[in-house]
């Protein structure tokens, strides 16, 4: 095989020829894609950078809401039983009260109908030494004890005239 | 000056008690007429009530039971 000078030159030509068309056709937009390809790229990442960013973002306002939610059912919970607390404490005060004014109307009571009681009793008691006593002296007395008494009494009565 | 009295008692009493009580009483209001009445009641069980122009003297045992009652219950 003959080595033909023209015929290398002419293929070196072709080839700086295409090689220059291809980079002058083909090397930008080629380069133009891979740009573009890694610009989307680093859009895609600094995107997931900020989705992670605003998960940890939203985690730590979730976080930061569940404590502040911790901490205002606890004083809800502290004020409802300082609340209850006080109202029970309200509650047994005011039926001491009712408890106490009650046992002393009652006590009261009990006294007066035990004075009334007692009253009676001695009444009755009064009544029936007194008819006794009428009821003996009516059959004790002679007839002249009778007329002695009448005497003695008369007697009485006319020194205080 | 008239004297009415009226006297009670359970039994009937002598006429001399009654007749010094009819003098007695002539001497204390220094009088000449009495008029003096008796009654018997024998619930006055003993003692005499004297009544001189409407003025008691209760000296009975009745009364004085009476007057023990009223007594006692004045107390209560």
């Amino acid at each position: 095989m003959e080595i033909q000078l023209t015929q290398i030159l002419f293929q070196a030509i072709n080839f700086l020829a295409v090689t220059g068309a291809l980079a002058y056709l083909l090397y930008k937009p080629v380069l133009k894609v891979f740009d573009e390809r890694a610009r989307r790229i680093e859009e895609g990442q600094k995107a997931a950078e900020e989705a992670l960013k605003s998960r940890d973002e939203i985690d730590q306002l979730r976080g930061e809401a569940q404590t502040k939610l911790k901490k205002e059912r606890s004083k809800i919970l502290q004020a409802a039983q300082e609340e209850g607390e006080e109202r029970k404490a309200q509650i047994l005060a005011q039926a001491k009260e009712q408890v106490k004014a009650e046992l002393e109307i009652m006590r009261s009571d009990w006294q007066k109908e035990k004075a009334q009681l007692l009253r009676d009793t001695k009444q009755e008691m009064i009544e029936a030494v007194v008819s006794a006593t009428q009821s003996v002296a009516t059959k004790s007395f002679s007839s002249k004890e009778q007329a002695k008494m009448a005497e003695v009494e008369l007697s009485n009565i006319l020194k205080t005239l | 000056m008239t004297i009415n009295a009226s006297l009670t008692s359970a039994i009937q009493l002598d006429k001399k008690v009654i007749q010094d009580l009819e003098k007695s009483l002539k001497e204390k209001y220094k009088t000449d007429t009495v008029n003096l009445t008796t009654h018997i009641d024998p619930e006055v069980i003993g003692g005499v009530k004297l009544v001189i122009n409407s003025v008691e003297y209760d000296a009975t045992i009745r009364g004085k039971l009476a007057n023990l009652r009223s007594q006692l219950m004045a107390s209560l």
